[in-house]
């Protein structure tokens, strides 16, 4: 039939595997020999640490009241409507109401992996890390990428294809040379940024001691991305009829308030998408954390950089796959977990006009 | 006061300066941005600023990597700063010319967009002429570096090339992708098609199965995927699957099934359906509907599609990186690492650049070639969802 | 239609192409020959080795194709004049300037490269400027059978001895034993990791393969290599004389057959490629070892140990002797401050490697090597705490008071290596801490302008009042292993009796680097250490350290540890919390995974 072979394929090396994964998360294995070991859970012990029954009942209950403000915001709130409430203000509550939702599901759900992983401090501070380029990383680029298509969709603009090239060009090349390239920019001796910054009398900045280097990995990865956003953006915001412009424009509206009321909220769509990609691709980060460095410390390794150092780099004569591969199945909770959340928030989303 | 300046210090250790100037440069556009009368003002700025900042460091490398590693370990601006250099009258001739004609193009784009849509030979004649200016500065501040030491761009070059074997890296790449969007292109559009078009029981279920897989991370699979390959073999021809480029081709379609998948069956609903109609009604099977019909029309979508596999398997790191050790056989970006790990040893750091450039180049054609039919497939993709 | 079924064919085409290319790339034929696959580091075909842009500016001038040789050139060009134009272009390419020029070259010289074959003075003239190894493979080649008396002396024209002696050693060896062929794969850094794939199918595995003595100890443990010192058991590849004695007892030296293969090393290197047996562990036939004796499966090639590097010129600055190297960590330390004081930088490092260097250094000095390894695997004493050692605060003191004096460079933790082993070579400090490879690693970016860099090296000095080991040194070992799977055992032995005789000791020494095998002079920069190491026994060292014998403690607890303590950070934890907080994590993995893990 025609749907066998991709099915085929799928199966045999995308799901077989996805689903063997859980199992060779209960082992010990080095990947050399065949021998695996069976430990059972000791593997999620070791990241979690003990304290994960005791405190799950707490944490539980705190999912369940944001859920519950989350769900009443959506929907009793503009049902009941016991404060009475205006229309227009139950309208804003209902359309905005998931933004600080998922920020708290967010914000919840990694600080219970950040507490909760007593186990295994450096998977800890990796996942504050994911957190911290998720949250960091997404707020510049999210800024920069309205900024830049704000900026294109002014009709006063000259050489737009060109800007949109320089910045979208970043977006299209592989994050190794993003990577490699703010690698040499960042160096302390050699390097373009220190060179200028030479030029210009000022102290040379260490910009890949243990502190900074994280936050470069960041500005490297938001300078890449920004562009693919912005297209995007512009994209959505071409789709905007004119009229409503023309309307607004009609009754006197400020540039601010037109952006604010009628821009934002008919790309909703399109934010939704990129969000989730950015959310679900943060978490997965390894090209341009991994060939940033060699080694990472705590401080700027991420959660894949680190599973792949555990399973096959052999540094420090540690050979560990089975324990990677547990922290490869946390990995997919998280993910499953926000990606789900968002589906579900966006989902009840209705734009009203 | 001192537990306000406390908590502001903390909120501020967090990230540390000199980043703090970049947040601070952001919140000040953000909010320069929001008040009226500045705002065009602040957007061309921070647009200019960063296009100039992109643009500043590719030419840094571009330039070094024409150079000596001598030269750049001891003057690592000199590919730019000799541009501004007073004893050196040509390159500052050369970026002022390189300035002008930049500047002319943007003007003449401007003009061309005020054209009508019929002026065609006018339109067609700006185009060239563009395309002659922007080659014009390229070969001028390339000249004027080259007339300043930065000569050493073949040896660089073929060094990269050959020794440093970005060719043989850039030819596996090239296979590997091919292949695998050949072979992506093939499955995933008789399966968007056959999700779409035919009713059969368990329909739903393996279209959400296949969008419920694009939330499995890569990372999940790598090990077991790892395992798996080790029993796979030929034994008649001692061909293994672990370190070839074969097994790599198919576990790069496997893994872009599911994208794919989702983005075709968004295509495929969108054509009409009486045509498979109209095919019954002349008696073929479901097999030559899709062939004789389908496919020919599904066109633009595939090629997006195709476009877009291309370039992420083209740039894919991860799986190469693991499944690939032999060194003939590596791909471009694992390859461009690797580089980057000897250059540990050795520092030649010119030929490094020049291996990025490699890596850039295929990239940048391919880009400025199909940069209308990218966008467009990126924008449509993100409608359909 | 068609474009459905053109889509068709060309996939089948492509993939079907790239299928059988990956079948052909695994074949390389040697027809009628065993094949003995030998996985090394870096060869002359990787990178690391060949941006070499020909022999560099401050090579020392007595290469006799160097820059500055000048009278070299002119006489070959004398002696050669059809050559001429390729030379001055060679010239160029190497040196990035013209030839100098000499009227009148030394006549003796001209007849000597008058002797020369007039092929291989074409292809010597050719090959001078070319970077690519099978130019120089092949003019290597064209010289050995030709002049074998200029053998050794004309190795030394292209840069760095290492990759064409490695090559040269192999072909000579296809000369002599016509029946064999080795297949050089060079795997890079981490050649056990670049080979995992292939234990794990079990197929394509290499007859040896190059590693450090930790590296390669998992191939033991995962019954994946053959135990040279005891006897196996019969098998396909096993000689009937390594079923009697094992392999290094069994054989005989390569070119005397009254000595024994084992005789060739000295003897505390073999002792230090033994790797002690757990109950766990299995030998090639899956039966458990004897209890109680470490078994030995690494063939040794080089020698590593610490030392303490230090720039002559330095010293002669400071109005000291360069001889008089420190004897104790007090004159030491007033060395630095005097170095600081005269406007240098005390000690060179990188920012996250080899930082913890020093700490081990001190707590053996200090603490001693026993106890250490008694506090890591769990026993007494603790790092902090109610059954703490107060030496160990004492030295974690002693480290941060350092660094508020400036020993370490500035801004060393931004530093990645080799920037610091660039920043000792250009005469920016004084000293450096690491292994005994470093005289070869920086011979490409050194200064030699000996005003400005000099190198000399020490051991680290004794402590005063320090109760440990004040005179024990450290050791690595780097080696060979032989693969269990591998196809051809018998060839790979003969080819690693064959690297370790008596004519190859020459060639050895001018790789400069520490040898495991007698009978080869240590390098120049080594004679300082020399004797002492080559009169050594197996007590003079320490253990090789917690990661060695701790390597999950290692990892997991004492590099996060230690990386907050050693590298600036802004979470930096002063030496009290540093010693409490090793304690508090020694003590939560001792409960998880277990002590001496």
């Amino acid at each position: 039939m025609l749907l066998a072979p991709a099915v085929v394929l799928f199966v045999t090396f995308v799901g077989w595997p996805a689903l063997r994964a859980f199992w060779i998360a209960l082992h010990t294995w080095t990947g050399f020999a065949p021998r695996a070991e069976w430990v059972g859970l000791q593997n999620f012990r070791l990241l979690f640490g003990d304290t994960v029954f005791e405190q799950a009942w707490g944490i539980a209950g705190v999912i369940a009241l944001g859920a519950a403000v989350g769900l009443i915001c959506q929907f009793f709130l503009p049902r009941f409507n016991p404060l009475g409430l205006s229309r227009r203000w139950l309208g804003r509550i209902r359309s905005w109401a998931w933004m600080p939702l998922l920020v708290v599901l967010a914000g919840v759900l990694f600080w219970w992996l950040y507490a909760v992983t007593d186990g295994d401090s450096f998977f800890r501070a990796c996942v504050k890390n994911n957190f911290m380029y998720m949250v960091v990383g997404g707020v510049f680029h999210f800024l920069y990428a309205f900024l830049f298509a704000g900026a294109l969709n002014l009709p006063s603009l000259r050489g737009k294809k060109f800007y949109r090239t320089m910045i979208f060009f970043p977006s299209f090349i592989s994050v190794v040379g993003v990577a490699v390239l703010w690698q040499r920019m960042y160096d302390v001796r050699n390097g373009l940024l220190n060179s200028l910054l030479q030029a210009l009398s000022i102290e040379p900045i260490e910009w890949l001691s243990a502190d900074h280097m994280f936050y470069a990995i960041i500005s490297a990865g938001v300078w890449a991305g920004v562009g693919s956003q912005m297209i995007l953006l512009v994209a959505g915001m071409q789709r905007i009829p004119p009229t409503y412009f023309e309307a607004a424009r009609v009754d006197g509206a400020t540039e601010r308030h037109v952006f604010l009321h009628i821009t934002l909220p008919m790309i909703k769509e399109v934010i939704m998408i990129t969000l989730t990609l950015w959310v679900i691709g943060s978490l997965k980060v390894f090209g341009l954390v991994q060939a940033f460095a060699i080694t990472h410390d705590e401080k700027s390794s991420v959660i894949s950089v680190r599973q792949y150092e555990l399973a096959f780099s052999n540094r420090d004569n540690i050979y560990q796959m089975g324990f990677a591969t547990a922290m490869a199945v946390v990995l997919l909770l998280l993910i499953v977990i926000l990606a789900m959340a968002l589906r579900n928030l966006r989902g009840r989303d209705e734009l009203e006009f | 006061m001192a537990a306000t300046e406390q908590l502001i210090l903390a909120a501020t250790r967090t990230i540390e300066a000199p980043f703090m100037i970049l947040v601070w440069f952001t919140v000040g556009v953000v909010i320069l941005a929001a008040a009226e009368w500045t705002r065009l003002a602040v957007l061309y700025v921070v647009k200019t600023l960063w296009v100039s900042f992109s643009a500043l460091a590719f030419l840094w490398v571009v330039i070094s990597s024409m150079g000596t590693s001598a030269d750049f370990v001891q003057h690592p601006g000199r590919a730019l700063t000799q541009f501004v250099d007073p004893n050196c009258p040509l390159a500052i001739a050369a970026a002022v010319a390189a300035m002008l004609l930049v500047g002319g193009i943007i003007a003449l784009s401007c003009w061309t967009g005020r054209l009508s849509e019929q002026a065609q030979t006018a339109r067609r004649i700006s185009v060239v002429v563009r395309i002659a200016m922007g080659t014009a500065a390229v070969v001028v501040v390339l000249t004027a570096a080259h007339a300043n030491g930065f000569d050493r761009w073949a040896v660089n070059y073929s060094r990269a090339w050959s020794i440093a074997r970005m060719g043989d890296y850039m030819v596996n790449s090239a296979l590997i992708s091919v292949g695998a969007v050949g072979l992506i292109m093939l499955v995933a559009s008789m399966a968007a098609y056959a999700l779409t078009r035919l009713e059969f029981p368990g329909r739903e279920a393996v279209l959400y199965s296949f969008i419920a897989a694009l939330a499995i991370p890569g990372q999940l699979t790598l090990v077991p995927l790892y395992l798996m390959l080790r029993t796979w073999r030929i034994e008649a021809i001692d061909f293994v699957f672990m370190d070839s480029r074969f097994g790599l081709t198919v576990i790069y379609a496997a893994g872009s099934l599911p994208f794919t998948i989702f983005l075709l069956t968004g295509f495929f609903r969108s054509l009409p359906g009486e045509l498979s109609e109209s095919a019954a009604i002349d008696g073929c099977g479901e097999m030559a509907t899709f062939r004789k019909i389908y496919f020919p029309l599904a066109a633009p979508g595939l090629t997006t599609a195709a476009i877009f596999n291309f370039i992420g398997i083209w740039n894919e790191y991860n799986f190469a990186l693991v499944f690939i050790t032999n060194p003939e056989l590596k791909t471009l970006p694992v390859g461009l690492y690797y580089l980057t790990v000897t250059q540990q040893y050795a520092a030649e750091w010119p030929a490094l650049f020049a291996g990025i450039v490699i890596l850039f180049a295929p990239t940048f054609s391919i880009f400025l070639v199909l940069q209308k039919q990218i966008i467009a497939g990126l924008t449509l993709g993100s409608v359909k969802g | 239609m068609r474009l459905f079924n053109g889509l068709i064919a060309v996939v089948v085409v492509i993939l079907s192409g790239i299928l059988l290319w990956d079948l052909v790339q695994e074949k390389l034929t040697y027809p009628g020959k065993k094949v003995i696959i030998y996985a090394g580091m870096f060869g002359p075909g990787e990178p690391m080795q060949l941006f070499y842009a020909g022999p560099p500016a401050n090579v020392a001038p007595e290469h006799p194709f160097g820059p500055d040789a000048v009278e070299h050139w002119h006489a070959l060009r004398t002696a050669w004049p059809e050559v001429e134009a390729a030379l001055v272009t060679g010239y160029r390419e190497c040196f990035g300037r013209p030839l100098p020029p000499l009227d009148d070259p030394d006549p003796q010289l001209v007849e000597q490269y008058r002797g020369l074959k007039p092929d291989y003075a074409r292809r010597l003239a050719s090959a001078l400027g070319r970077l690519d190894r099978s130019s120089r493979l092949s003019l290597y080649h064209a010289f050995a059978r030709a002049h074998p008396q200029f053998e050794t002396e004309m190795i030394l024209t292209f840069e760095r001895l290492h990759p064409a002696y490695t090559i040269g050693a192999f072909e000579d060896f296809e000369r002599l034993h016509p029946d064999y062929a080795v297949a050089q794969r060079w795997d890079g850094r981490w050649v056990l990791s670049a080979n995992r794939g292939r234990f794990l199918t079990g197929s394509d595995v290499p007859d040896l393969i190059t590693g450090s003595q930790a590296e390669l100890r998992i191939l033991m443990r995962e019954n994946l290599a053959l135990a040279l010192d005891r006897a196996l058991p019969p098998g396909r590849g096993i000689k009937p004389e390594w079923v009697q004695k094992g392999i290094l007892d069994g054989e005989k030296a390569y070119d005397d057959p009254d000595r024994t293969f084992r005789s060739e090393f000295y003897d505390w290197v073999i002792d230090r490629a033994r790797y002690e047996i757990t109950p766990e562990d299995r030998d090639v036939s899956g039966n458990p070892y004897p209890v109680g004796q470490p078994v030995l499966y690494l063939m040794p090639r080089m020698a590593q140990t610490a030392v303490v590097y230090y720039n002559r010129a330095h010293f002669k600055m400071i109005g000291r002797d360069p001889d008089d190297i420190p004897e104790t960590n007090g004159e030491f330390e007033q060395i630095c401050r005097q170095v600081l004081a005269a406007g240098k930088e005390p000690i060179a490092q990188d920012g996250m490697t080899y930082v913890t260097d020093w700490w081990g250094e001190l707590v053996t000095r200090i603490i001693g090597d026993d106890v250490y390894r008694q506090s890591v695997i769990g026993g007494l004493p603790r790092f902090a705490g109610a059954d703490a050692d107060p030496r160990y605060l004492e030295i974690a003191q002693r480290l941060r008071r350092w660094r508020g004096e400036n020993f370490w460079m500035k801004g060393f933790s931004a530093s990645k290596w080799p920037g610091a082993q660039r920043d000792f070579g250009t005469g920016r400090c004084t000293f450096l801490h690491t292994g005994t490879w470093l005289p070869t690693e920086i011979a490409g970016t050194r200064s030699w302008d000996p005003e400005v860099f000099d190198l000399g090296c020490f051991f680290f000095p004794t402590v005063e009042g320090g109760t440990g080991d004040p005179y024990k040194m450290s050791c690595h070992v780097q080696g060979y292993a032989v693969p269990r799977d591998g196809d051809e055992h018998e060839g790979a032995v003969l080819l690693l009796r064959y690297l370790t005789a008596r004519s190859q000791k020459p060639m050895v020494e001018k790789l400069n680097y520490m040898p495991a095998v007698k009978g080869v002079a240590f390098p120049a920069a080594l004679r300082d250490i020399e004797s002492r190491m080559v009169n050594a026994s197996a007590d003079d060292f320490v253990s090789e350290g917690p990661p060695w014998y701790s390597p999950k403690w290692s990892k997991f607890v004492f590099t996060e540890t230690a990386n907050r303590f050693f590298v600036i950070r802004s979470d930096n934890s002063s030496p009290e919390e540093f010693v409490e907080e090793l304690e508090r994590r020694s003590q939560e993995h001792y409960r998880k995974i277990g002590r001496g893990t």
